[in-house]
């Protein structure tokens, strides 16, 4: 055995013990963000002060974790990484098609980005916890459906209250409030929420959706691999879609078929495009218990 | 060849056609203001700025399953479908209720745009990979 014989075998014997333990932890990383809001809305803890000691360092673990396996040459892990979490962003929006509909008409009682936001930002002006965060504790809370609507969160009765005021205040949508001064808008929860704008609970809250989707694709790419297009959107349906429904029944109450349905066919065309887009560009087979076995993958 | 160029226009005014359309209905102060000096400002009504939209898309879609066809790369197809998809829910909610959906139109818009730079890139690329 000649010495660059010794050097591979080196290598490959450290790749392999390395590679399992940063996969894990990644996984870890991963799991973290869709968890600290089921914490945080399950009220174990405020999100703000989950987001500042679990998720930040999380995130900064799995960039890191990511930077070491394109440095020191995993493939199989960094194509995972990499791939699941711009696969997730897009699949993110595609779910977003659907959902945001489903905010807007008022079939789902929150804009749930905006309110992980505010609970982020602890802006939560009306509260989003266990008890007033259903939709008749809303509706109590206000006692008006088109200020419910200007929050963000709404009926579909405050829905159409709330259209029919805007158009009493913007008879041309060309004349209503122009984006750009909205978007300059720096309250978190102030003039800009109350007209529909953008807020900075905004911003956080939808970096965090974003992030939420595609730490949900790593999860999946992490420990499931290359699989048939199917596969996720068995797990979106089954697995996240399920997960989210128990969630807001828990911390939530009552759930409405409109709700469900919403959420089930946003779900259903998330699992489409993470299916499609995984299948296609993560390169190799295996779940995550193929990494006991086999040889490593690491680059000498 | 001709066809190639053919659809490349096809694509570029689809492309030119979503963005604008996309930018006028987020209320993008440029897009609005230079409307507003040309005098046709009235275009920003949904009325008018849907159907331009889904012109937009259309031809740009169109474009992109031309793409495919010739290369066998989905991946422009489907960003594009995800991101037309977007774009005509943003003016769809607009027309709707009158709100912006600006965190489903920025990365419609994004998306978008992203698969018609994307299927550049292929196409440049490709000859190169091919002669090396």
């Amino acid at each position: 055995m000649d010495q660059s014989q010794v050097t591979q075998r080196r290598y490959n014997d450290t790749g392999r013990k390395l590679e399992l333990p940063l996969t894990l932890i990644a996984l870890l990383c991963a799991a973290i963000t869709p968890n600290v809001f089921v914490a945080g809305g399950a009220g174990v803890a405020s999100m703000s002060t989950l987001t500042k000691y679990l998720l930040a360092p999380a995130i900064v673990i799995q960039v890191a974790i990511l930077l070491y396996a394109r440095a020191a040459g995993y493939p199989r892990l960094f194509n995972r990484l990499v791939i699941g979490l711009w696969v997730g962003a897009v699949a993110t929006t595609g779910l977003d098609i659907i959902r945001q509909p489903g905010t807007f008409f008022g079939y789902l009682a929150h804009d749930e980005a905006r309110m992980a936001g505010e609970m982020i930002l602890m802006t939560e002006a009306h509260g989003h916890g266990r008890g007033d965060a259903t939709p008749e504790g809303k509706q109590a809370a206000h006692g008006n459906a088109v200020t419910d609507q200007h929050a963000g969160g709404n009926t579909h009765a405050g829905a159409k209250d709330a259209h029919a005021e805007s158009k009493e205040h913007a008879p041309d949508a060309t004349s209503a409030h122009p984006a750009s001064s909205e978007m300059h808008a720096t309250p978190a929860h102030g003039d800009a929420a109350q007209h529909g704008g953008v807020t900075a609970a905004d911003f956080v809250g939808y970096a965090y959706h974003y992030w939420n989707g595609a730490s949900l694709a790593v999860v999946y790419a992490l420990v499931f691999g290359r699989t048939p297009w199917w596969g996720p959107l068995l797990y979106s349906v089954l697995f996240v879609d399920t997960g989210m429904m128990v969630f807001m029944r828990i911390a939530m109450g009552p759930l409405t078929w409109g709700i469900g349905l919403v959420a089930l066919l946003a779900h259903v065309v998330f699992g489409l495009i993470l299916g499609v887009l995984l299948a296609r560009f993560i390169r190799d087979d295996g779940s995550i218990l193929k990494l006991i076995s086999t040889p490593t993958l690491r680059r000498a | 060849m001709t066809m190639k160029a053919g659809q490349s226009g096809v694509g570029s005014a689809g492309l030119v056609g979503t963005v604008l359309a996309l930018c006028g209905c987020l209320g993008f102060p440029v897009v609005i203001g230079l409307l507003s000096l040309l005098g046709v400002r009235w275009i920003l009504q949904p009325r008018y700025l849907l159907p331009i939209l889904a012109i937009g898309v259309g031809l740009g879609l169109w474009s992109l399953i031309g793409f495919f066809r010739r290369s066998g790369e989905s991946l422009p197809l489907v960003l594009g479908l995800i991101g037309g998809s977007a774009a005509l829910t943003t003016e769809i909610i607009r027309a709707a209720t009158h709100q912006h959906a600006y965190f489903l139109g920025y990365p419609g818009l994004a998306l978008f745009v992203g698969a018609f730079v994307l299927s550049a890139l292929i196409q440049v690329r490709r000859p190169q990979r091919q002669a090396s």
